[in-house]
């Protein structure tokens, strides 16, 4: 008699067994584990595309519609129930394996219910620690997604905010000024200065990547929205000058930028030093253009700011650069802090 | 008692069978540094034996012997990696095509000299710029994926994607002087790119809208692969209005078939860069084959393409399958670059967390070793004008009787519409009438009661054995007809 019972219970049982292995097997084979983890606390450090599933059998739990809603979305897609990602219809999904999944994720509950909400009600009283990764074999040092500058230049290529896509963040160590700027290497100029951190590459570095690195710090500087450079006669106003960025020199870490102004070779560094009297910041452009013949200008900003240098001349609102000095010269601006 | 006996020495064969799947093929991890988050995305040797490795944070890492250094850094999310004919190293980062110089020769690059950057880009999660291989005559190769809606967070939109921006969803060339020419259209998002042993390129896209299930596509100039987004930049198609809203039929006809479906689910879900087999036999017996690994599913897959009145077509075959999750021993997930070693093993590269596999482990490197002991494998298949020829990498066992129940036949195709992905459309039984060995043994002409263009051709094998009694390594194939045999 007890063997007949056993036999029994392990009858009813196998097949509830074996659907929930057949439908962890889909959810790995069926591609659902690219966007969903099954049970997982809510980590704000770890963006995902979608969902925990145990959190949508949580919610559906009780609900009567509940696997209808989950078919519908698996056949038509869905999006707005969790945040602002679509899931794409799972169109290779065949009815059974839909149905299977559907069910599965039903019975699947959050471990902990106690902190499903994305902000906690009470601050931790001290925050998350974050990996630092220092491997001796960066030259940086990397908290999380967080970059910091140690005793070298860092050349980071990245989706800067205020440049254009094609942008590079350079950040300097204490004794090269302490500051980061930004240059955009589709109109090949200086875009701004910033001061305090340097980047935050968690939009670039997780989650599907590709967005913004965050500044860390405050700008300090804003460079005028033209192309400084002027090759030529400037009473021809109409010339517009073709600018293509060619690329970066690491000079001891720092990058010389190369560009070419309607075909004339440019190598452009920018030095800045911070800190100096009073707090004060300087930027100095360096400009190597060999070879050059024709009347080289820098053009400044309408706005006041302090320039220096030995190369050039004040004329007509430009600083004309002396023709000896045209193949190889340096411009400064001081800000005062 | 006897029945004990059974039981025990059933358990036995099937350990052994289990064993003897790791007798050709052996899985192993390779050391990376501690600390580092190793997203592969890029890798080639260079002729010293040096691997160059880039990653989705931007580094280029070098390493010989164990000992890891890094070449570059701060590039813009790179995709690809290849060192040139002549030893230069270039890699496709988001922004443009990019030539590391170590000037000093000091084993780090100093010079960081671009070499186009002759395609749109703008902040999208989805613009990626793949590669990169590079031919006898110098042109760099390479692809643009689709852009991707994203939201005011960064974070994705929409599953659609677009190619609003010149030349989204194009294969490209780089010639030797730097010269950006857009190739073939219609790639939704193609992981990356190979080239067989004639010279001629591929490349695998991922499933998606109006990519039914994951493709390896044949790269020829002015081809159009299937993505109407790509056709804004087609001239024959400029000034047509939204493309995506042509005529299917048009769309149909202009269409380039892919020479490979790879089934999603079974054997891809997400393929990375197609590998030409070049080690000369020294990977086992498939010279000239294509390897492809999956990111989402811990898979190889093996290529095997023959030409038909002039274009590519062929099957897939599963080759290794792994764990899931990248838990436990074997194969793990995350597969997306592969390259042969200077000691003819496959490296693979795992580029893990970050788009497409968040939330699994999947970073870091494997190699997959060949012990020397062929195979008993399906080698290629070869449409015949009623059937197929099934050639097999061994003779099979002499005494055995062939029969028709032995092999499994079904035939579908993929729809080819604007939804995200399809399922298998007019799956079918395919009767084989026919099955007749060649007198060496090493091949099965397979007679079958229809053959349609436009269809792919599942084999499942069953009790198929070797002169030693071994059996398939792998029984299945998936073969993809487009083209009749005169």
């Amino acid at each position: 008699m007890r063997p007949a019972i056993f036999i029994l219970l392990f009858s009813l049982l196998q097949p509830v067994l074996g659907e929930t292995q057949r439908a962890e097997q889909l959810y790995t084979s069926q591609g659902c584990a690219a966007c969903h983890q099954i049970n997982q606390p809510v980590d704000p450090n770890k963006v995902m595309v979608g969902p925990p599933l145990a959190a949508v059998g949580s919610k559906y739990a009780n609900d009567p519609k509940g696997l209808e809603t989950i078919l519908t979305s698996l056949r038509q897609g869905g999006g707005g129930k969790w945040g602002k990602n679509e899931m794409p219809p799972q169109s290779h999904l065949t009815q059974e394996h839909a149905l299977q999944l559907a069910r599965w994720i039903l019975t699947l509950r959050q471990e902990d219910k106690t902190t499903p909400a994305l902000t906690p009600a009470t601050p931790p009283a001290t925050p998350p620690t974050r990996p630092v990764v220092h491997s001796p074999l960066l030259s940086e040092r990397r908290v999380g997604t967080v970059v910091e500058v140690l005793d070298t230049p860092v050349v980071y290529r990245t989706y800067l905010p205020g440049a254009s896509s094609r942008a590079i963040a350079v950040g300097l160590p204490q004794q090269l000024g302490g500051v980061s700027y930004a240059f955009d290497a589709t109109e090949c100029r200086l875009l701004y200065v910033w001061s305090g951190g340097f980047l935050d590459m968690e939009k670039s570095w997780t989650g599907h990547g590709g967005w913004y690195a965050k500044l860390l710090g405050a700008k300090i500087y804003q460079a005028p929205s033209h192309f400084p450079l002027r090759i030529g006669k400037l009473d021809d106003p109409a010339k517009k000058q073709k600018v293509a960025f060619k690329g970066y020199r690491l000079v001891r870490g720092q990058p010389e930028f190369l560009y070419q102004v309607d075909g004339q070779d440019v190598a452009h560094r920018i030095v800045c030093q911070a800190k100096l009297q009073g707090g004060s910041v300087s930027i100095t452009h360096h400009f190597s253009l060999p070879g050059v013949t024709d009347e080289v200008s820098f053009l400044p900003a309408k706005q006041h700011v302090h320039y220096h240098t030995e190369d050039a001349t004040w004329s007509s609102g430009v600083l004309l650069v002396h023709p000896d000095k045209r193949a190889d010269f340096s411009i400064s601006i001081n800000l005062k802090p | 008692m006897k029945r004990i006996t059974i039981h025990i020495l059933s358990f036995v064969l099937l350990a052994a069978a289990l064993l003897r799947a790791d007798e050709h093929y052996r899985v192993e991890q390779v050391e990376v540094p501690q600390g580092i988050v190793m997203e592969v995305s890029g890798m080639d040797y260079a002729d010293d034996g040096v691997l160059y490795l880039a990653t989705r944070r931007g580094d280029v890492w070098t390493q010989k012997d164990g000992q890891w250094r890094r070449f570059a850094q701060g590039l813009h999310e790179p995709m690809g990696l290849v060192i040139g004919n002549k030893g230069e190293v270039f890699v496709s980062q988001r922004p443009e095509i990019t030539q590391l110089i170590d000037e000093d020769e000091d084993g780090v690059a100093d010079l960081y000299q671009t070499i186009t950057d002759g395609f749109s880009m703008i902040a999208s999660f989805h613009q990626y710029t793949y590669g990169l291989v590079q031919d006898a005559k110098g042109n760099l190769w390479g692809t643009l994926s689709g852009t991707g809606k994203t939201g005011p967070d960064g974070r994705p939109a929409s599953a659609k994607a677009f190619a609003l921006e010149p030349y989204r969803m194009w294969s490209f060339k780089v010639s030797p002087e730097g010269e950006f020419v857009p190739w073939s259209s219609g790639l939704r998002s193609a992981n990356g790119i190979g080239m067989n042993l004639e010279g001629d390129l591929f490349a695998a896209d991922n499933q998606g809208e109006w990519v039914g299930t994951s493709m390896l596509h044949h790269l020829e100039q002015g081809d159009f692969h299937g993505h109407p987004e790509a056709l804004r930049w087609d001239e024959r198609f400029k000034d047509k209005g939204d493309p995506a809203k042509l005529p299917i039929e048009q769309l149909e006809k202009t269409r380039k078939m892919p020479a490979v479906f790879l089934p999603h689910g079974e054997l891809s879900n997400s393929p990375g860069a197609p590998i030409c087999d070049t080690t000369a036999g020294k990977f086992g017996p498939f010279e000239g084959q294509f390897f492809i690994g999956d990111v989402v599913h811990a898979n190889l897959m093996r290529v095997a393409l023959e030409k038909v009145n002039g274009q590519y077509q062929g099957a897939c075959f599963p080759f290794i399958k792994g764990g899931s999750k990248g838990a436990g021993e074997g194969l793990k997930a995350g597969i997306c670059r592969l390259v042969f070693a200077p000691d003819n093993s496959l490296l693979i590269g795992r580029v893990g967390e970050g788009n497409w596999n968040r939330g699994l482990p999947g970073t870091g490197l494997q190699r997959v070793v060949y012990s020397g002991e062929v195979p008993f494998e399906i080698h290629h298949i070869e449409l015949q004008k009623n059937g197929f020829k099934l050639h097999f990498t061994k003779a099979l066992d002499a005494d055995q009787m062939l029969s028709s129940d032995q092999v499994a036949l079904s035939s579908y195709h993929y729809a080819y519409h604007a939804a995200y992905g399809s399922p298998k459309m007019e799956l079918k039984t395919i009767a084989v009438s026919g099955v007749e060995r060649s007198a060496d043994g090493k091949s099965v002409t397979l007679d079958v009661a229809e053959l349609v263009a436009g269809k792919i051709y599942q084999f499942s094998l069953k009790s198929i054995t070797d002169s030693s009694g071994k059996a398939l390594r792998n029984a299945s194939a998936y073969y993809t007809l487009n083209e009749l045999k005169e």
